[in-house]
C-alpha cells in the first residue's frame, strides 16, 4: 500500500538575514526526516519550542517546499507547485489561534468559505457545511455569530471549515494552546472521531502530553530531527528521553513512576486514570502487596 | 500604611451599555488580595478573568462599585492613576508580540522610561530586571526577534518587572510553551514571589499549574467568583469545577476515583508526588 505521507530525508533551510537583507547564515529546521504515515492513521508529533514540528506540518500543507529530500502527499510532490491545490485539499490544517482563522460573520458562512474557494457547487456546499457542523457538534450555532462563541467552539468550527473541503488527512499545529480545559476536550474528541468514524488522517502537534495518549503513534522531535518513534505507551515509558528534548509525561503515568521508585509492582507505561486506578485497587485487594525488600 | 492590599467591592462591569447588547461580565464582585500571595484565577473562556484584571491596574472602569488599592479608593478624583499602572504590572498573553526595539535592553528600558525616572535608575532597575527573568548580559545587545519563543516571553515580563510592581498579574504567561519552557516561566515567577515578596496573580488554564505553584485559587463563572481557596480545598469540588468547564489534576482524579471505589487514603494530595505518597501510605499501612 502507498504510504499516505511519505517524507525521505526531507530537509529546510530558513537563510538568517541582517537589516540589509544580506543572507548571515542558515538555520537548519529540519534535517533529514523520513516517516511514512498510512492513511487512516492518528499521528502525533511532540518537540519543545523551535525543534521544527511546525515547519515540517507547513511542508504537509505544501506552504514550504524542501530545500532538500522529498514529500509526497497523497501520492503528490510537493515541491512540484502544480501539485499547491490538489496537496493543500488532501490535507488541511488548523492553527493555534482560533481567532486568526475564523473569517465570516456567521458560523455556517465560515465553514462554507473553504469549498466556495475550490469551486464546489453551491447546493453541495451546503450540504458539507451541515455534515461538518455536525461531525463536530456545532450544528445547532450555525446561525451564530462566531465572536459569541468559546475558543473550543471557534476552534471546532476552523475544524468543519476544513472537513467541507472533504480532506483525507487534517493537519493541527498546536489546536488547543490556547483554549481552557473544556475546550481542549472537545476538540481532541471531535479530531478521535473524525479518525474513527470517517477514517481522516491526523497530524496532531501538541505540547499537551495527555493528548498524545489519543494518538496511533507519535514522533518526537528536536533539532530538526525525528529523535523517538513509537506508540504512546512506548514513548511515555522513557520519560528521562524525553526530558531531554524538554518534554515530559502526562501526569498520571508520574504517579506510576514515583510508585515504582518506591518499590510498588505496576507497569511504567501507564496512560490513564482509570488504567492506573484499576492496577491499584487490584494489588490492594490481593493480599501480595509488592513492597520489595532491598 | 506599608501593607499592601487590593479590595473589590461589590464590583460590576457591564460590556456595551446603551447599545441593546449589554453583556454583565463582572457581578458583584467582592475580593481582597493581600500582600504576597500567590494566586492562581482560573475560569473557562468568557467567565470574566480577562475584565477582572484589567480592572485591577485602571486598565477599565468599573460600572459600579469601588476598588481600593493600599485602602485608597481607586475611583478617587484625585487619585494618580498613572502611579497605580506602574504598581501593578500586567503581562498580557502572547506577551513577546509587543516587543518592538532594536535591542533587548531597549525593549526593557521601555517602560521604565515612561515613569519619567532619571536615565541611571532606568538602566539600574533593567539590569536587575534582565537579571531576575535570567536573560544573560551577552543577550543585552542581541534582536529581541532573534530568540527563542521562551525568551522572547522573560524579556516582555523583563519589561514589566523594570517597573518594579507591588503586583505582578499576568494572563496565560506559560500558553503555547513546551513543558521545559513552562516550568522555566512558572519557575520563575515563583522565586520573584519568594525572594522579593511580589504579589502574583496567575491567570492560568492550566489545572497541573495551579496545582504545582499558587497558595490561592480562585474560580470564576459566569461572571462571578465561585470558588475561593486553598488548590487542594478548591479540587475537591470535582463535579462542580467540571460544570464549569475546568476540572482538576489527574493527581487529584486518581485519589478521587479510589476513594470512590473505597479507597481510604488520607490527605488532599494535589500534585504527582504528594499523590504517589499517599497512595503508597494507603497501600503499605491501611
Amino acid at each position: 500500500m502507498i504510504p499516505f505521507i511519505k517524507a525521505e530525508y526531507l530537509v529546510h533551510e530558513y537563510s538568517r538575514r541582517d537589516e540589509e537583507g544580506n543572507v548571515t547564515g542558515i538555520n537548519r529546521a529540519l534535517d533529514g526526516i523520513s516517516i511514512e504515515v498510512k492513511a487512516g492513521d492518528f499521528i502525533a508529533v511532540l518537540g519543545a519550542n523551535g525543534s521544527g514540528k511546525s515547519t515540517f506540518a507547513k511542508h504537509l500543507n505544501a506552504l514550504l517546499v524542501p530545500t532538500e529530500g522529498t514529500l509526497y502527499v497523497d501520492g503528490k510532490d510537493t515541491s512540484d507547485h502544480n501539485n499547491d491545490l490538489a496537496v493543500r485539499q488532501s490535507a488541511g490544517m488548523v492553527f493555534q489561534n482560533p481567532d486568526n482563522q475564523i473569517i465570516a460573520n456567521i458560523v455556517e458562512e465560515d465553514a462554507g468559505f473553504g469549498p466556495e474557494n475550490i469551486g464546489i457547487p453551491t447546493d453541495e456546499i451546503w450540504h458539507r457545511v451541515e455534515e461538518s457542523l455536525k461531525n463536530v457538534g456545532m450544528y445547532e450555532y450555525r446561525k451564530a455569530s462566531p465572536n459569541h462563541l468559546s475558543g473550543g467552539q471557534k476552534q471546532r468550527v476552523a475544524i468543519a471549515g476544513i472537513l467541507a473541503m472533504k480532506p483525507k488527512c487534517i493537519i493541527l499545529d498546536e489546536p488547543t494552546a490556547m483554549l481552557d480545559p473544556a475546550g481542549r476536550i472537545s476538540v481532541i474528541r471531535a479530531v478521535q472521531e473524525l479518525n474513527k468514524k470517517e477514517n481522516i488522517t491526523v497530524i496532531l502537534i501538541t505540547h499537551y502530553m495527555e493528548e498524545v495518549t489519543a494518538a496511533d503513534y507519535v514522533y518526537v522531535m528536536a533539532d530538526g530531527q525525528i529523535k523517538m518513534q513509537g506508540s504512546p505507551r512506548q514513548i511515555f515509558a522513557k520519560s528521562e528521553e524525553l526530558a531531554k528534548y524538554k518534554l515530559t509525561i502526562p501526569e498520571v503515568t508520574k504517579i506510576a513512576l514515583e510508585l515504582i521508585k518506591k518499590g510498588i509492582n505496576i507497569p511504567k507505561d501507564i496512560l490513564y486514570v482509570e488504567e492506573l486506578t484499576d492496577i491499584l485497587l487490584k494489588l490492594k485487594v490481593s493480599a501480595t502487596v509488592g513492597v520489595r525488600k532491598e | 500604611m506599608n501593607y499592601m492590599s487590593i479590595k473589590l467591592q461589590n464590583v460590576n462591569y457591564i460590556y456595551g451599555i446603551g447599545t441593546g447588547q449589554e453583556k454583565h461580565a463582572l457581578k458583584n464582585i467582592n475580593l481582597e488580595i493581600n500582600d504576597g500571595e500567590f494566586i492562581g484565577l482560573a475560569g473557562h473562556t468568557g467567565s470574566g478573568k480577562s475584565t477582572l484584571v484589567q480592572l485591577l491596574n485602571g486598565l477599565i472602569r468599573a460600572s459600579g462599585g469601588t476598588i481600593y488599592y493600599n485602602g485608597q479608593n481607586i475611583y478617587d478624583k484625585l487619585y494618580n492613576m498613572r502611579d497605580l499602572r506602574s504598581r501593578v504590572g500586567l503581562v498580557f498573553q502572547y506577551p513577546e508580540h509587543q516587543l518592538f526595539e532594536t535591542t533587548v535592553i531597549n525593549d526593557v528600558q521601555f517602560g521604565p522610561k515612561n515613569l519619567g525616572l532619571p536615565q541611571l535608575e532606568v538602566e539600574l532597575r533593567s539590569f536587575k530586571a534582565l537579571k531576575m527573568t535570567g536573560i544573560g548580559d551577552d543577550l543585552l545587545d542581541v534582536s529581541p526577534f532573534t530568540l527563542s519563543g521562551g525568551q522572547k516571553r522573560r524579556v516582555a515580563i523583563a519589561g514589566i518587572l523594570a517597573m518594579q510592581p507591588e503586583v505582578l498579574v499576568l494572563d496565560e504567561p506559560v500558553a503555547g510553551l513546551d513543558p521545559a519552557g513552562r516550568d522555566e516561566i512558572l519557575g520563575l515567577l515563583k522565586k520573584l514571589h519568594d525572594d522579593n515578596n511580589i504579589t502574583i496573580i496567575l491567570v492560568s488554564h492550566s489545572m497541573d499549574d495551579i496545582a504545582k505553584y499558587v497558595d490561592r485559587m480562585l474560580v470564576m463563572n459566569n461572571g462571578e467568583i465561585v470558588l475561593d481557596g486553598k488548590p487542594a480545598e478548591v479540587f475537591q469540588f470535582e463535579k462542580e469545577l467540571e460544570q464549569t468547564g475546568l476540572g482538576v489534576p489527574q493527581a487529584v482524579k486518581v485519589i478521587h476515583q479510589l476513594r470512590e471505589a473505597g479507597a481510604s487514603i488520607k490527605g488532599k494530595p494535589v500534585t504527582a508526588e504528594e499523590s504517589a505518597s499517599a497512595i503508597y501510605n494507603w497501600l503499605k499501612y491501611s
